[in-house]
C-alpha cells in the first residue's frame, strides 16, 4: 500500500513540482495511521469488556470460632464521616472540563509548503482553534533567495452542529496571520477566514480530519486562489490532518 | 468498519495532490526601482533619540535600506549622484502611565517621509509610526517602518 502511494506521489511530482511530492507524504503518514487504527482496532476488539470486581467478604457463621474482640470506640468516626461527605460533594460538582485535540496538518497550496499544527479546546458545541503552519517555497522565485518565508498563526471560534461518535463537523469564522518575518521582520497579512472542517473518529482519542477556508476580507498581497502569475483559480483552500484528543 | 475508514483515508491520500491551490504573497514597489536605483538618504531628529543623534540614525537607515529595500545603492549624503533624495523627520516622545502600581513609560515614534527626485519633484511620501519601551527602540523601530515603506517588491 505504501508503494502504491508512493508511485501516486511521484507521477504527481513530475505533473505539479513539489507539491504533489508533498501530498505523496502525507499520503504515507495517512496511510501509516490506518495501519495503526488498524492495530488499536484489533487490540481494542480482543479486550474484552468485564470490569473485575472484587467479591465481598463473607464473615465466618462458624459457632465454633471464637469471639470477635471488641475495641474502644471511635470519638472521631463521625467528624471523619462528614469531611468524605464533602469531598464526595465536592469532587461530584460539575466543573468544566474541556476536550483538547492536538492534531498536525498539511495546507494543499501549490508552490508552498505548509505543515503545522493545531490546537482545539472546547467542549461538544463550542470550539476555539489555534493553528502554527511555517511556511517554505518549493518553487523558487528570482524575488526572493531563500526557502523559509514566515509562518501562519489562526485563531478561530467554532461550532460543532454535527456530532457523533464517528463524524464531527464544525464551522468556524477566525483570524489567519501570515507573518513573513523571513522577509521582513514587520511584514505580515491578515484575512477574515471562514472554516469548515470534517473530522473522523475511527477511535475515540483518534481523528482525521478535512477543512476548507476561504477569505472573505484580507490584506493587500494576499492572495488565495491567484498565481504568481495572476491566473486566478478556486479562492478557498483545504487541510487534511490527524488529531489526537484529550478528554 | 476498520475496512471503510482505511478507504477513507486512502482516498484522502489520492485527492489530495488534486486539491492544490495557489496563495501568493505580493508587495509591489512604491516607486520604481528600475528608474530610480541609487537613494540618498537624510534623518533629522525631533524629542528623545536616546544614544542616537541625526548621522547615527541616517546610518541605522541606510544599512536598513541597503538590506531590506528596493534601491541597488543607498548612501549618505550623496546628494548630486543619487536619483532619489529620501529626507525623513521623526519624533519620538514619552508617555507616562501612572494607573497600575509602578510607572510604565511608552515612547511613541512619529516619522514622515518625503522621497525627492533630483529635480526636487516629490515622488513618494508618507507618514509611519511605532512605539516602544525605550527611544532608541522606537526610533529603530519606526525606521524599520520606513525600510518596510521601500522593501524590494516580490510576488512569492
Amino acid at each position: 500500500m505504501l508503494e502504491i502511494l508512493g508511485s501516486l506521489g511521484w507521477m504527481r511530482t513530475s505533473v505539479h513540482d513539489r507539491c504533489g511530492a508533498i501530498a505523496a507524504l502525507l499520503g504515507r503518514w495517512l496511510c501509516v495511521g490506518a495501519l495503526v487504527l488498524l492495530r488499536v482496532g484489533s487490540a481494542s476488539a480482543d479486550e474484552p469488556e468485564t470490569p473485575k470486581v472484587a467479591e465481598p467478604s463473607v464473615p465466618s457463621e462458624d459457632p465454633s470460632g471464637p469471639p470477635p474482640k471488641l475495641s474502644a470506640a471511635d470519638a472521631s468516626w463521625e467528624d471523619r464521616s462528614a469531611e468524605s461527605a464533602v469531598d464526595e460533594e465536592a469532587s461530584a460538582a460539575p466543573g468544566w472540563s474541556p476536550d483538547v485535540g492536538l492534531g498536525a496538518q498539511v495546507f494543499g497550496v501549490s508552490g508552498k509548503a505548509m505543515v503545522g499544527l493545531s490546537l482545539r479546546i472546547g467542549d461538544e458545541l463550542f470550539w476555539g482553534e489555534f493553528e502554527f503552519t511555517p511556511i517554505w517555497l518549493t518553487k523558487s522565485s528570482s524575488d526572493f533567495d531563500g526557502n523559509f518565508v514566515g509562518n501562519q498563526w489562526a485563531f478561530y471560534f467554532s461550532l460543532a452542529p454535527l456530532r457523533t461518535r464517528y463524524v464531527e463537523g464544525l464551522v468556524g469564522v477566525g483570524l489567519d496571520v501570515y507573518h513573513l518575518w523571513g522577509i521582513h521582520s514587520d511584514e505580515a497579512f491578515m484575512a477574515l477566514a471562514f472554516k469548515g472542517g470534517i473530522y473522523g473518529r475511527p477511535t475515540k482519542f483518534l481523528s482525521v480530519f478535512m477543512t476548507v477556508r476561504s477569505y472573505a476580507l484580507h490584506s493587500g498581497g494576499l492572495e488565495l486562489g491567484t498565481t504568481r502569475d495572476r491566473e486566478r483559480t478556486i479562492p478557498a483552500v483545504g487541510t487534511l490532518g490527524v488529531e489526537w484528543r484529550f478528554e | 468498519m476498520k475496512r471503510s475508514w482505511c478507504v477513507v483515508l486512502l482516498v484522502l491520500a489520492v485527492l489530495l495532490p488534486q486539491g492544490c491551490v495557489p496563495l501568493t504573497f505580493s508587495r509591489e514597489a512604491p516607486i520604481d526601482f528600475d528608474v530610480y536605483r541609487h537613494v540618498s538618504v537624510q534623518v533629522t531628529l525631533h524629542g528623545l533619540a536616546s544614544y542616537y543623534d541625526d548621522q547615527s540614525a541616517t546610518v541605522y537607515l541606510a544599512a536598513e535600506l541597503q538590506q531590506d529595500s528596493g534601491f541597488d545603492t543607498v548612501s549618505i549624503g550623496d546628494a548630486a549622484s543619487a536619483d532619489v533624495l529620501l529626507n525623513v523627520s521623526v519624533t519620538v516622545t514619552e508617555l507616562l502611565d501612572t494607573s497600575g502600581d509602578s510607572p510604565d513609560y511608552e515612547y511613541p515614534a512619529d516619522a514622515s517621509f518625503r522621497a525627492l527626485d533630483p529635480s526636487g519633484t516629490e515622488i513618494d511620501s508618507g507618514y509611519v509610526s511605532d512605539s516602544s519601551e525605550s527611544p532608541g527602540e522606537a526610533l529603530e523601530d519606526v525606521l524599520d517602518e520606513v525600510t518596510l515603506h521601500y522593501l524590494r517588491p516580490y510576488r512569492l
